[in-house]
């Protein structure tokens, strides 16, 4: 049992807690999440900051009436649960009625479970692997080109997310994912012209993680002219735009 | 919020492995907020966000843990892991904590805290009814109420401890409108460092009607034409400009990290010796404003630019090292779960001395802009585009026909020096501000303000 199972097994005892404070005739749903993060940016081949975190909170809502409230706190002690349940409460009371205003029902059958979504090796990849490849990436972007004189910003992320949900319709599930990534912006200059372009990999893990492409898209995204602004009409072939599948716009 | 042994201890274990200094900052938010939509409450949510976060800081480097378990064993656990990411050879002990006095400059008649939640959804719907009540027109209106009460409180290892309440309330009305097939939309969202009493300056039945007014006037409008032309930004109506396309590259991060058009051109006469702009929170009540920032400096009013000349950035204490200068007291997070930047709080340009209906009066042919909407700016170049909600165009000196669809664009550093003419009034607005994947509150006012010629952008040939 990996820690990540055991995190998702407290939130979801967590969940069921919360959704055992439902008074007669309330729809009670609490939604509870676990985070574990870190992040490093670099700049000039040096670590600029380092930061690692680990947060929880839930949020509950309640329908009454088909009248709907919500509130959330980060305050998971038996004082601070019951002081969310009261608010939710609270809040319905004041809401307008809607039919639309009803919890979901549980799936007939539960949602299988997607194979690799979670990788929770990554939470014993140490500290200085992340920021190896984060000064890496800095470090293939200015190298790449001699009019990207440096890194506007670069560095690598990672979390682990661990989510639990219950609901007194019946609903009671949890999962975990994972991501990784590491970006570049590179900033390129040739006389007075100054131009700046984002590259970024991502995946469920750092084993995921494609740098050199990183580093490659950013320098060639920072390599553009700055189009002159005219009018497109449809079929003149000039002016017109393509998004490309990764969401970056090429003009002809 | 936390006993001081449990504070020493945390920035001694911060301070171990030989960081220049240590810091621990705890945040408790108490939020309310409010949606209400086409006469329903669509949504009433209320929350309670509180953690910790310490940071150890060697030089330009730092490393930062949080967490919003508030045990003594947790946050020593963050400090900790911050002690292993910042190495140094040197052991420095924690100063003696003494707390700096802070006299609250932002006082708050009517804590949100003291109103039940009825009663803000009544001020909501006041808003809403009066939005309804401007036309036949109006076809939507959405508003939204939110207040915040965050209390903080930071401590750092050289001696320096404060405990600041930070109180905000706004209410936004928008409004769609829609006639033959046209179809606008207006925004009103006065903001303030203040409590309930905020909504006696700003009654929500104005904020509704102003927003409706906004929507059904584009109604009238016409196409607006492209071209290169002089251009009046009414009061207030430039901030977002002043922000946007001067303020951010001011931020002493990029300045430091040579990153911005800014960056080597201090003590320059850049803008118009007319343009003066700065930034202020300590403004009183102001919805940017503070106390102290967030890394415990208190607040002061920098100078960005001096009668044209770029005079002064802003700081966090990091990129102020990093200048060789002392923090200006603009580091700023969104919550304990960031660590601080350089940002705005209130960017202002300052009054000057022409009379604002003259400033129009002088132009033979140009655009008028009430209100700048979205926009994006490049902070490498100063390069930007704005739209324009509002716009009017001027002709032989008066204000003739509305217009849509109007764009304006430009260069910072090229727009503040052809700066021909500065009002003498002056407003404000407000607005959350994102950098760095996080979002502070920010105010911006500026004056009625001329610019020579811009290039307009515009639907019409």
């Amino acid at each position: 049992v990996s820690a990540v199972d055991e995190r998702e097994a407290d939130l979801l005892a967590l969940v069921h807690s919360v959704v055992g404070r439902a008074a007669d005739g309330e729809a009670l749903e609490a939604f509870a999440t676990h985070r574990l993060g870190t992040s490093v940016t670099v700049f000039s081949g040096e670590v600029e900051r380092l930061t690692s975190s680990e947060s929880r909170g839930i949020g509950v809502r309640i329908v009454v009436g088909n009248r709907l409230g919500f509130a959330a706190t980060a305050d998971v002690t038996a004082e601070g649960l019951a002081d969310v349940v009261a608010e939710a409460r609270s809040n319905a009371e004041l809401g307008s009625p809607d039919p639309g205003n009803v919890l979901p029902q549980p799936p007939a059958d539960a949602p299988a479970p997607i194979d690799g979504l979670v990788v929770p090796a990554l939470a014993d990849v140490p500290a200085a692997r992340k920021v190896a490849l984060a000064l890496e990436v800095e470090r293939m972007a200015t190298g790449l080109d001699r009019r990207v004189t440096r890194a506007q910003s670069a560095g690598y992320g990672d979390a682990i997310v661990s989510v639990a949900i219950a609901s007194t319709t019946g609903v009671a599930a949890s999962y975990s994912r994972s991501h990784a990534m590491t970006y570049v912006v590179s900033m390129a200059r040739d006389g007075d012209d100054t131009q700046t372009g984002v590259g970024v990999t991502d995946g469920r893990t750092i084993d995921d993680l494609d740098v050199e492409s990183a580093a490659r898209d950013g320098v060639t995204r920072a390599g553009g002219r700055g189009a002159p602004s005219r009018r497109a009409e449809a079929g003149d072939g000039h002016g017109s735009c393509c998004l490309r599948p990764d969401g970056h716009l090429r003009v002809p | 919020m936390l006993e001081e042994p449990d504070v020493r201890a945390v920035l001694s274990a911060a301070l171990a492995s030989g960081a220049d200094w240590a810091e621990i900052y705890v945040e408790r938010r108490d939020s309310t907020g409010i949606r209400v939509e086409d006469r329903r409450v669509e949504e009433l949510t209320s929350g309670r966000d509180q953690g910790a976060g310490v940071r150890a800081v060697r030089g330009t480097q730092s490393a930062y843990a949080y967490t919003n378990v508030l045990t003594r064993d947790s946050l020593l656990a963050a400090a900790r892991a911050v002690a292993a990411g910042v190495q140094g050879a040197q052991s420095l002990a924690v100063a003696d904590l003494t707390e700096r006095g802070i006299r609250p400059a932002h006082p708050i008649a009517r804590p949100p805290s003291d109103v039940d939640k009825a009663s803000k959804v009544a001020l909501a719907r006041r808003c809403e009814d009066a939005a309804w009540a401007v036309s036949p027109d109006v076809r939507q209106v959405l508003v939204s109420y939110a207040d915040v009460v965050q209390r903080v409180f930071i401590a750092n290892s050289v001696g320096f401890v404060a405990d600041t309440t930070r109180t905000r309330t706004r209410l936004m009305a928008q409004v769609v409108a829609a006639r033959d097939g046209l179809v606008q939309t207006g925004f009103e969202g006065p903001g303030a460092s203040k409590g309930i009493e905020h909504f006696d300056d700003h009654p929500p039945e104005e904020i509704g009607a102003t927003a409706a007014e906004k929507a059904v006037r584009l109604l009238d409008s016409v196409p607006m034409p492209a071209g290169e032309m002089t251009v009046v930004l009414n009061k207030g109506g430039g901030g977002v400009l002043f922000h946007e396309a001067c303020g951010h590259g001011l931020e002493a991060d990029a300045v430091g990290k040579d990153t911005t058009v800014y960056a080597r051109t201090r003590g320059q006469r850049v803008g118009s010796e007319l343009f003066t702009g700065v930034d202020d929170p300590t403004l009183p009540n102001g919805w940017g404003s503070y106390d102290v920032d967030d890394e415990g400096t208190p607040a002061a009013r920098t100078t960005l630019f001096e009668a044209g000349t770029q005079a002064g950035v802003m700081s966090d204490r990091i990129s102020a090292y990093r200048l060789g200068e002392e923090s200006t007291g603009h580091g700023r997070r969104q919550s304990f779960a960031h660590v601080p930047q350089p940002r705005m709080a209130n960017s202002l340009v300052v009054p000057g001395e022409s009379d604002p209906d003259a400033i129009v009066r002088d132009v033979a042919s140009g655009l008028y802009c009430v209100e700048l909407g979205g926009g994006e700016v490049s902070p490498a170049t100063g390069d930007f585009v704005f739209g324009v909600n509002e716009g009017y165009l001027i002709e032989r000196g008066e204000l003739t026909r509305r217009v849509r669809g109007a764009t304006l664009v430009g260069n910072g550093p090229t727009v503040i020096g052809l700066v021909d003419a500065v009002g003498s009034d002056f407003e404000s607005k407000q607005g959350m501000c994102g950098k760095g994947g996080q979002w502070v509150p920010v105010s911006f006012g500026t004056p009625t303000l001329r610019i020579a010629r811009i290039t307009v952008g515009g639907t019409s040939q």
